[in-house]
């Protein structure tokens, strides 16, 4: 037993295509997420707004307007302006020409602060973003001299109010940001759950082939195996246990790659190594039911296995956005065929883990994927019952 | 390839290794085999001959309970057979006609799994792959995996995975096809020392030189039946047919043809190109009366050539057709 056993795993570890699907794709893959994914989180992130200030005599005048751009100026996360000092106008125009800067504050000739920027219709949408963001700052300023230099004029005692002069500078925000999930919401770690469901898909071929070796009516050396004195369920029993830890080794090393070299987070770590153990069972059922079909030759079903993988992986949304959508619209209005596609369910149980505040969803998920595992494994003990076949 | 020993025997007294009796097998609407007979004794080289689909890889299957069949009976060492008798497979060995061994194990790895499926202890089983691996002559690669062999290497590879435990009675399905003359040589010698060794075999081939040189007993199969069984010279002996005369003659008249053509044991006489094809029935002395009649004739002739009849005979005579057809 422990022979056949050693010899399974020995055998599918040097299987190209079972090293190539179950452990290089995943892994290639996930790194092609990260680099396209990335991007996409770092757009998110805010960057200083580069803009020009025009250091003239007049600007001078303007201290506390100075004073606040230092602030906003400082390095730290806060940071909101990126200023470039130059002496004229003319130099501030010819960097905002050039796109080197958002906009350029100035002082006008009657003392007036003044903002520049480009026509709307020359400038990209995170221009513009950036355009009100410095027009919104230049307001916010001109407000609060307004009210202040008011104060001075009519009531020059209320600046001795302490309190009245903190909520007078307060940056009050009226919304507040929470999270209903238990990790923050990301647009992209979907696309890494979704590429475990079809990792896990793909490490059926380590049962499918392994099966196929077993059976004498599959492959010759399933016949050369029949002949042997060792007992049929002792030569399964090895050899789908160690299919299993198979397809459980190349789910992990998909796990820990994305999850400590690429750094995403997918939930807790043991029942993250949980869900890989239930994933892969199912998976082995998966491959073990198709390799056992009867009359079908190994590159066939390699090729339905690869099919299957790619259409389930299909409704578990791992293609795009588009297909995001169709896979959510599929689980809206056929829950069922949802229920029922083990790449979704894969993707449902690592999403359990990420998103749910506790693991009643998770078990529920699991359970599934463990009642999936035993129909597979059922329905290959039909085609497998046989010790005798009325064809070879 | 060198000397094959098995190891033990418990039961010397039981003689007949093979039972076959009555079997029928059908697929679909084809009677691959019909009412098989097949008796085996220890120590032969029992050769089954016929050409292709005529049932041999079928009736060695059903032999070895991995396909199923409608009708007989089936004894191997004297007890019935079914695919749960373990000790009864423990003393068999089979050759599959296509190869069966991993791609991804060495020669060494794949002779030990296909051993260890017969024996567990560790030590007994590597002096067992060392010496099967000896007697094939893979010394030179044992760290080799299949893919880098010749084809006539992969067939040693193939007979050492199934020869491995020393079993009593080895199958053997067409284990020379597509194997250069080299090896196929070096394959019948191992063969032959199987059985010198002590081991029954059972050989399938259409190649009736094969079955010539290696079969203690020969089986001559066609459409699932028995068509003749016997030694080779028993077989032939059951057939019209005789040796195959050329003598080689310059100027034949016509009649002195005529006169050769009229003698009682001719069946067919060709002269052409200054050579006499002459094909005789069974009978003594055929030689001596064509170039007796000869020399009567005052015709000189140079070289003489006797052929006996072969196994090619015999299935033309028993079937109307040839056997490579």
């Amino acid at each position: 037993m422990w022979n056949t056993f050693k010899c399974t795993l020995l055998t599918t570890l040097r299987e190209k295509s079972v090293v190539f699907w179950t452990i290089a794709f995943p892994l290639l893959l996930g790194t092609l997420f990260f680099a396209m994914f990335s991007n996409i989180d770092e757009a998110n992130d805010f960057d200083p707004i580069p803009v020009a200030i025009v250091e003239n005599d007049a600007l001078h005048d303007k201290q506390s307007f100075i004073e606040v751009i230092k602030a906003v100026s400082e390095t730290g996360e806060n940071r909101l302006l990126e200023p470039v000092y130059v002496k004229t106008s003319d130099e501030a125009t010819l960097l905002l020409k050039n796109s080197e800067v958002v906009g350029f504050y100035s002082v006008g000739e009657n003392s007036e602060l003044r903002l520049t920027v480009s026509s709307e219709s020359d400038v990209s949408g995170s221009n513009i973003i950036y355009q009100t963001i410095l027009r919104n700052l230049l307001n916010t300023y001109l407000h609060k001299q307004a009210t202040v230099e008011t104060l001075v004029e009519q009531n020059p005692s209320a600046l001795s109010d302490g309190a009245l002069l903190e909520s007078l500078f307060e940056q009050k925000s009226y919304t507040d940001e929470i999270s209903l999930t238990a990790n923050k919401a990301s647009g992209t770690v979907r696309y890494f759950y979704a590429l475990l469901g079809f990792s896990s898909i793909m490490s059926a071929l380590i049962g499918m082939i392994t099966v196929v070796r077993t059976q004498a009516n599959l492959s010759p050396i399933g016949a050369r195996r029949a002949m042997g004195s060792v007992s049929r369920i002792r030569v399964l029993s090895a050899t789908l246990s160690a299919a299993w830890l198979m397809s459980f080794a190349s789910l992990l090393i998909a796990y820990c790659y994305l999850h400590f070299i690429l750094g995403i987070n997918l939930g807790d770590y043991l029942f993250c190594i949980l869900a890989i153990l239930v994933a892969s069972l199912m998976t082995t059922g998966l491959g073990v039911f198709i390799g056992s079909i009867p009359k079908i030759g190994e590159g066939s079903k390699s090729g339905i296995l690869t099919g299957l993988s790619c259409f389930l992986s299909l409704f578990a949304g791992l293609y795009g956005e588009p297909v995001m959508a169709l896979a959510d619209a599929v689980a809206r209005n056929a829950p069922v065929a949802q229920l029922l596609n083990p790449a979704r369910q894969v993707t449902e149980l690592f999403y359990s883990l990420y998103y749910y505040d506790d693991y009643e969803r998770f078990f529920v998920v699991a359970l599934t994927l463990l009642a999936i595992s035993c129909a597979f494994f059922i329905g290959a003990t039909v085609f497998m019952r046989r010790q005798r076949y009325a064809n070879l | 390839m060198h000397n094959y020993h098995i190891e033990k025997y418990d039961d010397w007294i039981i003689m007949e290794i093979v039972a076959v009796e009555n079997l029928v097998k059908r697929y679909k609407e084809l009677l691959a085999l019909d009412h098989f007979n097949m008796q085996i004794e220890k120590g032969e080289v029992f050769a089954l001959l016929g050409p292709n689909g005529c049932g041999k890889t079928t009736a060695i299957n059903c032999i070895l309970q991995l396909l199923t069949f409608d009708k007989g009976v089936i004894r191997l060492f004297g007890e019935d057979m079914s695919p749960s008798r373990y000790d009864i497979k423990r003393r068999i060995g089979i050759v599959p006609q296509n190869i069966a061994v991993f791609e991804e194990l060495s020669v060494r790895d794949n002779i030990d799994y296909f051993c260890a499926l017969y024996v567990r202890d560790r030590h007994t089983r590597k002096r067992l792959v060392d010496e099967a691996i000896e007697f094939v002559g893979l010394e030179d690669y044992t760290k080799f995996r299949p893919r880098k062999l010749s084809g006539g290497l992969i067939r040693r590879l193939n007979i050492a995975c199934g020869i491995a435990h020393k079993p009593e009675l080895i199958f053997f399905d067409e284990p020379t096809v597509a194997v250069d003359p080299q090896s196929r040589y070096s394959i019948l010698e191992g063969i032959k020392s199987f059985s010198w060794g002590g081991a029954t075999i059972v050989y399938t081939s259409h190649y009736m030189e094969e079955v010539e040189e290696i079969g203690t007993r020969i089986m001559i199969m066609d459409h699932g039946q028995t068509l003749a069984c016997g030694t080779n010279n028993e077989l032939k002996a059951m057939i019209s047919t005789g040796e195959k005369i050329q003598v080689e003659v310059a100027d034949l008249p016509i009649d002195v043809l005529s006169s050769i053509k009229k003698m009682p044991f001719v069946q067919r006489a060709i002269y052409e190109g200054n050579e006499l094809d002459v094909s005789c029935t069974t009978g003594k002395n055929n030689l001596g009366h064509i170039l007796e009649l000869l020399q009567k004739h005052d015709r000189s002739f140079g070289r003489v050539y006797s052929e006996p009849p072969t196994l090619n005979d015999v299935f033309l005579e028993l079937t109307g057709s040839e056997l490579r057809d």
